[in-house]
């Protein structure tokens, strides 16, 4: 395999899992900020999965869904949807009582406040927890070679396994640039949407 | 234009309001005022269904707000609240907008309040405080209310600019209910002055009533006057 086929996989599987989580994490966040009690539950259920060792968690789903990418895909989603959940709620909880008060006074329906008001405002930190999920699953998307998923972290298992330093880097070097990339891309919107 | 009728209200299990009579009379300014948590926030959050009462009936416009669609309710009410609200992500032009003005009749309503017209562009942060302060009585008449409820709004300013802002208040001709702890201001905006203590409606009537009425803690602030 080459490496720019390898990392191609490993895109594929970080894009696939973290947009999964987004998708689904953000109405759950939204849910959430609205209904502190059962809210703190969910998000603390996001915290026990995050505590789960890669290796383990993989394990654990080995007998549920079968070896392969689809199950990377479903670790990585449950590790990626920690820090959207945390920032989402945490943006939302931060944007300030008289702002909402007063697009409630004004009329507005909670659909157009959300819209309008508390997504825009919690947007840096939002985009600041997808930038987190992103970084560290490029990273945790190493382990899925492990269960034949492909990816970089191919080149890593094969390079442990002979001890041959080059294919450890043909692993470990792009990782490590895509995990930069998407730190600065990603900073960089986070940057533009706290500017106003 | 607006009445209350034996009108009470709790917030987390305690009574804020109790018993309240009163009547709003259209084009007056009404002054609410009391101590700190003396109830008149909530007094006022009442009429634009911000808070509910949780007995008696609030009348807006000849009916009782329950009856009302909330929405439209709000849309036919300015609100300026004490931190203004103003929403830190949006052109002053945009939030007027979204309070219901377009865009020309919005420029010509900012420099009515004694902004630049150009000041649609601009975001909060840009403006001075006291610019802020009109920057949101402009979005809060952008939609045409038929009455303004203004909480505490220029508490924060310098006595010339709050001076300024008081005159540009009364010079505004539309129904207003203003909540200030300041019994200077309520003497220079009121038509009328509701005192409240307690949450009750301690006294309720022009300058001169107040002046005479012997109501202990409204005296303690008569006295702050001398």
């Amino acid at each position: 395999m080459n490496i720019a086929a390898a990392a191609g996989e490993h895109l594929l599987l970080v894009l696939v899992a973290v947009g999964l989580a987004a998708l689904l994490g953000l109405p759950a966040a939204i849910w959430a900020a609205r209904n502190p009690r059962p809210g703190n539950y969910l998000l603390r259920t996001a915290d026990l999965v995050q505590t789960i060792p890669a290796l383990a968690l993989f394990g654990l789903l080995l007998p549920v869904i079968g070896i392969g990418p689809r199950m990377a895909v479903v670790a990585l989603f449950a590790y990626a949807l920690l820090p959207i959940l945390r920032n989402t709620v945490a943006g939302l909880g931060s944007v300030p009582e008289a702002v909402k008060e007063a697009a409630v006074a004004m009329g507005l329906t909670p659909r157009q406040v959300l819209r309008e008001v508390e997504l825009p405002l919690a947007a840096p930190s939002i985009v600041a927890g997808l930038r987190i999920a992103t970084v560290t699953t490029i990273g945790t998307a190493t382990v899925a070679a492990a269960v034949g998923a492909g990816g970089l972290g191919t080149f890593l298992y094969r390079g442990l396994a002979t001890l041959e330093p080059n294919l450890l880097l043909a692993g470990a070097i792009p990782a490590a640039l895509m995990a930069i990339l998407a730190d600065w891309i990603l900073g960089w919107i986070e940057n533009k949407l706290s500017q106003y | 234009m607006i009445r209350f009728a034996g009108v009470s209200c709790e917030r987390d299990g305690r009574p804020v309001l109790r018993g309240i009579d009163a009547e709003f009379r259209a084009a007056e300014i009404t002054v609410l005022l009391g101590r700190s948590g003396s109830g008149k926030s909530t007094l006022l959050r009442l009429m634009n269904r911000l808070l509910e009462a949780s007995t008696g009936t609030v009348t807006v416009l000849g009916r009782a707000v329950a009856e009302w669609d909330v929405y439209a309710l709000r849309r036919a009410i300015g609100f300026v609240p004490q931190n203004l609200g103003l929403f830190p992500h949006r052109r002053i032009g945009e939030q007027m907008h979204l309070a219901g003005a377009e865009r020309a009749t919005a420029g010509d309503l900012l420099e009515r309040i004694g902004l630049p017209a150009t000041y649609l562009d601009r975001y909060p942060h840009q403006l001075s405080g006291g610019e802020q302060q009109r920057a949101a009585l402009a979005r809060a008449l952008a939609g045409s209310p038929k009455l303004l409820l203004l909480d505490e709004p220029f508490s924060a300013l310098d006595p010339v600019t709050r001076r300024q802002l008081q005159q540009l208040v009364k010079s505004l001709a539309v129904t207003t209910v203003f909540v200030t702890h300041d019994l200077r201001e309520a003497f220079a905006l009121g038509d009328r002055i509701g005192f409240l203590s307690a949450g009750k409606l301690a006294a309720f009537g022009s300058r001169q009533d107040l002046e005479a009425s012997q109501q202990p803690e409204l005296r303690l602030f008569l006295e702050t006057l001398a």
